[in-house]
């Protein structure tokens, strides 16, 4: 079974990259068969993290027909084992890719056969940013202990939460629903999409259930990178308890990351962090992530791309989706 | 939002039923802070007011959760709600010894061995409470890792903060007769839910050295 992990967060700096990079070598070197896969397609340098040169072969070719199907475009890496979408060489359709193509990624990526395949996302909520967090059971949110970095993984977490609604419904079933949100909450469908539920609840409890258990179903980690001593040391687990109570949505938190001023030194070197400062705290971080990333593969968890989720993004009519 | 009003007070505080008034105290606390208005956890996540109305529901139920009569008249409502099961209310497992007096302080003196403190759970109390000796530092840690500050302690055993302090710091000149000191150390063990006995004949063990 192929796990599949989406890996999320805000803005620049906090550690996307650098958590799938670092885990993508782990788990290889433990003997699984991994695939890291750059789907920040507008800003790719996972090959940077892991030391790769720069390699024009890349998902644009994929898109743009030069080769015929995605595993073409997958590059060896050092490392046995480990193996690379790189997404150095894409070009601006590529960043903006339309709708038809992103289902075109999603159906091949489902036909790829490896053990892990990690997705480093990029930041921001975009469609092409969100849609990958529906095509897997389960994800992991990044996020530094600072308030703008909280504020995007809150915003994110809200933009996949309206997204999974949005996949349930038909678009003008979809499109009532909002404007009746918008009647008794202004500017709520995508700030505030527990509104969204509270009203599909109150008007049609059956299909509330349904959205409420899909919702039920994703098992999202969530990952505090760049953490320091004077930070409070239960606030992850303060986040999760907050998202499941709040939105509903099934939030485990899986641990601080250390933070340490020598993975800076790691990336400038493009070297591994696990294998320069293997002696840090920062490293004995990581391996505790990547292990529980390893042990819920063994519960199953990471599993799809459903078929049926397909098909259902692939309904997603109209308007990019939208 | 999932809808707050329909949280119960036990959710509002991330508490099981069976919850001791530790374990809400320590729940209150927890969420007065995370929904302070400088908290950096809920930090753009709600409006100043939808916060606010969460923290008064936070303080409504605390309020009820505390209060022993209050908390057992919401549980029977939750029974009959079909929201809790009957036997899960805290004190159930226990035997029901007649509450004497209710000054709050005979709540637990009830305590039987048939609950199982769940402070006990923590790894690190797990490693204090392992040692054979135990020392007024060893209290002082078990303390700090619970999160609770003196006066917490002082406040509901009655005991003076400067004679808990002498008690955490071994000042064994200050202490007083050992009859007292037991009921102390008693009283003061009780506060975290642990068995008293073996932590006072370990902590007592010293002075008879």
């Amino acid at each position: 079974m192929t796990s599949i992990w989406p890996i999320g967060g805000g803005k620049g700096g906090s550690g996307k990259s650098f958590l799938a990079g670092n885990l993508g070598i782990w788990l290889a070197k433990q003997g699984n068969k991994t695939l890291l896969m750059d789907a920040d397609f507008g800003g790719a340098n996972l090959h940077t993290m892991i030391g790769i040169p720069y390699q024009h072969k890349g998902l644009s070719d994929f898109l743009n027909k030069k080769v015929q199907t995605l595993a073409e475009t997958v590059i060896e890496t050092r490392i046995p084992n480990l193996f690379l979408i790189s997404g150095a060489g894409n070009n601006l359709d590529t960043a903006n890719m339309a709708y038809e193509q992103k289902m075109k990624v999603f159906r091949a990526i489902a036909k790829l056969a490896y053990d892990f395949i990690l997705l480093d996302l990029g930041a921001g909520t975009s469609f092409n940013t969100i849609d990958f967090f529906l095509i897997s059971d389960s994800g992991i949110f990044v996020t530094t202990p600072e308030p703008t970095s909280i504020e995007n993984v809150y915003r994110l977490i809200r933009a996949v939460y309206a997204r999974k609604i949005r996949q349930l419904f038909k678009a003008d079933h979809f499109r009532a629903l909002v404007k009746e949100t918008e009647a008794r909450a202004k500017g709520a469908i995508f700030n505030k999409p527990e509104y969204l539920l509270a009203v599909i609840k109150d008007l049609e409890p059956e299909k509330g259930k349904i959205v409420e258990e899909a919702l039920r179903a994703f098992q999202f980690k969530l990952v505090l990178n760049q953490f320091r001593k004077q930070d409070h040391p239960k606030m992850g687990f303060l986040i999760c308890r907050i998202i499941e109570k709040h939105l509903g949505l099934p939030m485990q938190f899986i641990g601080n990351i250390a933070h340490d001023d020598l993975v800076r030194d790691a990336v400038c070197q493009r070297v591994p962090f696990l294998d320069k400062y293997p002696h840090t705290q920062t490293a004995a971080d990581l391996k505790k992530f990547c292990k529980h990333i390893l042990e819920a593969r063994s519960k199953g968890e990471g599993s799809g791309p459903a078929e049926e989720a397909l098909e259902k993004a692939a309904k997603m009519d109209g308007n990019n989706g939208e | 939002m999932r809808p707050l009003a329909k949280l119960t007070h036990y959710e509002i505080l991330d508490l099981c039923t069976g919850a001791t008034p530790f374990e809400i105290r320590q729940a209150y606390k927890t969420a007065l802070e995370a929904y302070s208005e400088d908290s950096i956890v809920i930090y753009s996540l709600f409006s100043e007011e939808e916060r606010k109305e969460i923290l008064a529901r936070i303080e409504e139920a605390f309020a009820t959760l505390i209060n022993e009569k209050a908390r057992s008249a919401y549980d029977q409502m939750l029974i009959q709600q079909g929201a809790m099961k009957e036997g899960s209310q805290y004190g159930s497992a226990r035997k029901k010894l007649a509450a004497v007096g209710s000054n709050g302080s005979t709540d637990t003196a009830s305590q039987s061995e048939g609950e199982k403190p769940r402070a006990g759970e923590n790894p690190v109390v797990k490693e204090i409470l392992s040692q054979e000796v135990l020392t007024g530092m060893d209290l002082k840690r078990l303390r700090t890792e619970l999160g609770v500050s003196l006066e917490q302690i002082a406040e509901w055993t009655k005991i003076r903060p400067g004679m808990l302090r002498c008690i955490e710091e071994d000042q064994f000149n200050k202490l007083p007769s050992r009859l007292h000191l037991k009921s102390f150390l008693k009283a003061y063990v009780q506060y975290f839910h642990l068995n008293p006995e073996s932590v006072v004949d370990r902590y007592m063990k010293r002075i008879q050295g």
